[in-house]
């Protein structure tokens, strides 16, 4: 480049050799390269550049082998059309990040399907083949299989202890807490009413209680939630910056959320979170489908070893009728050991949101804290939802092959969201994904008239049970702590390392119940 | 009017009301750009067949939803594209085929580059060691520089409809054209000096 004012006549170089520019642009660039030797020697490098790599080109056309497509893709076309299902309908619209608003979905049906498959076999399992010793490793292997990986190396919990009713009364609240309308005005305390913004103080208070109270469970449900309509407000907001509305993004209509996604795309290009944010956003939008895949691939991309894109461009591509190229995204993510829902990203988006919404900072990291995973848990159980319902669609249609298939990579996904889970709401997703996908394998006639099938999924399911049994038991510790003299510095500490490692690990320093 | 005598977009929009007869018509159309196209990014002729009969696959699929006012080839290209890009990442092969590749490809039977066969012989010769150079130097691109120089000059894309391949803006997209090129002529400068 040579002078400062050549930079806008470089720029258009390639538009004259393209014949691109308008006549006017053209007639002032070429009078500029009568007076500029060195943009004129610029615009004959590009133009002979140009020529010989159209000649390059050229050979190449001239020289790639010849292929004959045609029979092969209309015996193709007809084997799609063959296996092709319903469209599935569409995601339903979802993305908020409340505390504890656990979707209902897997979990209901698992903590229902659990007492069923203990109650048909009460004594430990079905019989299999096998001496008892072998089978008990078996036990042992598949159990750990689902526990999260940093979990693994640890003595098994003492989870046969936890009776079923308890399981059920620890999860569900975990899961479904009372419905809320963040628009409206939270049921406060005397004290709340005075602060608009909890005090991190104020937070440990509630926390405290939340253990044996479910109204102090919504009242700090409420506190980390910020309400629509100031989420709102701050995305207008200029001085805001652009990670703290990144934060707000879930609670923002979808043409907003959309605006602010793509501005900090603008900003970090590489950021895999965004990248899944706005995918997700897309998916929940009917007629969006095609913007979500372009946005899955995108991330697919920026994380390749990540199976989550692969699954969630798996469910789209089955959505719009796309069976082999679902297949082959479903063979891809199953191929991958990783998958990451970006909970700590979330988090720590959802932080900036909350200091931005005025909460003093280490309330903030506390809320934020707290909340970790609540939206992700929804995310990740709705996509195995996805995928089951096609599984279901297709089976409907007669391809059992298909349907079982897509059944076991639901079973998979969940099994990789346990074993890469670094939050126990991760971790309940991972769980409540496979019991689910258990459940409606079992119901498929394949297994109904299949004894030996019959029995497997239900050792699997009794595998389940002992692993939400020790989630359960990871809730208690966490419950046993709170319940401690727990100061505002240690709060703080605790909230500050569950941000950045994960509760699981969090859960690591923490003495077990 | 004969199906070859129709628009790609007619095509489609025909293709959409369930017609597979213009799907047929667009196969014999595109086959060899989508297949020689698939190749750059894959190295291997047999899994770039496959990509490029996924690519009709996904056009017969998508049909439905194909916008008659878009143009076909950036679109077909663009799905061959992200297909050939996932095929990488799932095989773990990330780099696109080095241009070397192409090079030997275009070499006649004396491992020479045929060209400007109605010059002189000495022209013959001074375009063939330029062309030589030209290949090292774009051997020693990135894989986005590459990828921008195939649509560009292999597959004779305009800046628009590379903008529809890639995403981004024509704008954008000869900038950054203009960036490799320029690039290129450094790199152009150092091979001449290694030969």
């Amino acid at each position: 480049m040579n002078e400062p004012a050549c930079e806008k006549y470089q720029n258009r170089l390639l538009g004259l050799i393209e014949n691109a520019i308008d006549p006017a642009a053209e007639a002032d660039l070429r009078e500029h390269l009568e007076h500029c030797p060195d943009c004129a020697g610029d615009y004959r490098w590009l133009r002979a550049v140009c020529a010989d790599l159209e000649t390059l080109g050229d050979e190449w056309r001239r020289q790639a082998p010849p292929v004959d497509l045609l029979d092969d893709v209309m015996e193709m076309v007809a084997r799609v059309k063959e296996v092709r299902p319903c469209p599935v309908p569409a995601a339903p619209v979802r993305r908020s990040i409340p505390w504890m608003r656990w979707s209902g979905f897997a979990g209901a049906l698992a903590a229902a399907l659990l007492l069923i498959w203990v109650a048909v076999f009460p004594t430990g399992g079905p019989s299999a083949p096998g001496p008892r010793a072998e089978r008990e490793n078996g036990r042992r292997r598949a159990m750990d299989m689902n526990r999260p990986a940093r979990l693994a190396a640890k003595t098994p919990s003492r989870s046969s202890q936890i009776a079923m009713a308890d399981l059920k009364k620890i999860l569900d609240p975990m899961r479904t807490p009372p419905s809320h309308d963040t628009e409206s005005a939270p049921e406060t305390s005397p004290v709340m009413e005075e602060a608009k913004t909890p005090s991190l103080h104020e937070l440990l208070e509630l926390r405290k209680q939340a253990i044996d109270s479910p109204d102090a469970r919504t009242r700090l449900s409420l506190w980390a939630t910020l309400a629509n309509a100031t989420a709102r407000e701050l995305a207008k907001d200029a001085g805001i910056p652009i990670e703290a509305k990144v934060g707000l993004a879930g609670l923002l209509p979808a043409d907003e959320a959309e605006s602010v996604l793509l501005a900090a795309i603008e900003s970090f290009p590489d950021d895999p979170y965004l990248r899944k944010e706005l995918a997700e956003m897309y998916s929940a939008q009917p007629g969006s489908e095609a913007k979500a895949l372009a946005q899955w691939q995108e991330l697919s991309r920026l994380d390749p070893d990540n199976a989550y894109a692969s699954f969630k461009m798996a469910s789209n591509m089955f959505t719009q009728g796309d069976v082999d190229a679902a297949r082959l995204a479903i063979e891809h993510a199953r191929a991958l050991e990783r998958l990451d829902a970006y909970t700590r990203n979330a988090a720590k988006y959802y932080e900036r949101a909350l200091e931005a919404a005025g909460t003093e900072s280490g309330a903030a990291a506390a809320a934020a804290a707290l909340s970790a995973g609540t939206g992700e848990y929804a995310q990740l159980v709705e996509l195995g939802n996805e995928l089951l319902q096609t599984g279901r669609n297709i089976e409907q249609q007669g391809d059992n092959d298909l349907a079982l298939f897509i059944y076991d990579a639901v079973q998979n996904l969940g099994a990789m969201a346990v074993r890469n889970a670094l939050f126990s709401a991760e971790w309940l997703a991972g769980l409540d994904i496979q019991s689910a996908a258990i459940t409606v394998e079992g119901e498929t006639p394949a297994a109904q008239t299949s004894p030996d099938t019959l029995a497997g999924l239900a050792q699997q399911m009794q595998d389940l049970v002992a692993s939400y049994n020790e989630l359960a038991a990871y809730y208690r510790t966490i419950d046993a702590f709170f319940s401690g003299d727990v100061t505002d510095a240690l709060f703080l500490l605790f909230a500050n390392l569950i941000l950045q490692n994960g509760d699981l690990n969090v859960l690591q320093l923490l003495p077990r119940q | 009017m004969k199906a070859e005598e129709r628009t790609d977009e007619v095509l489609m929009a025909e293709l959409g009301r369930g017609r597979e007869t213009a799907l047929a018509e667009l196969v014999r159309r595109y086959q060899h750009d989508i297949y020689r196209f698939c190749l750059h990014y894959l190295k291997d002729a047999e899994t770039a067949r496959e990509m490029a009969q996924e690519t009709f696959i996904r056009v017969y699929t998508a049909s439905g939803r194909f916008d008659v006012n878009r143009k076909f080839k950036p679109w077909v290209l663009c799905i061959a594209r992200n297909l050939c890009l996932n095929e990488l990442k799932r095989k773990r092969a990330l780099s696109m085929e080095t241009l070397e590749d192409y090079a030997s490809d275009s070499r006649g039977e004396s491992g020479e580059i045929v060209r400007y066969s109605g010059s002189g012989p000495d022209e013959v010769l001074m375009a063939r060691e330029r062309l030589e150079l030209l290949e090292r130097a774009l051997n020693d691109l990135g894989d986005e520089a590459r990828e921008l120089i195939v649509l560009r000059f292999f597959e004779r894309l305009p800046a628009k409809e590379i903008a529809e391949v890639i995403g981004g803006t024509d704008g954008a997209v000869r900038t950054k054209l203009h960036r490799v090129l320029m690039a290129l002529r450094q790199q152009y400068a150092i091979c001449k000096d290694d030969l």
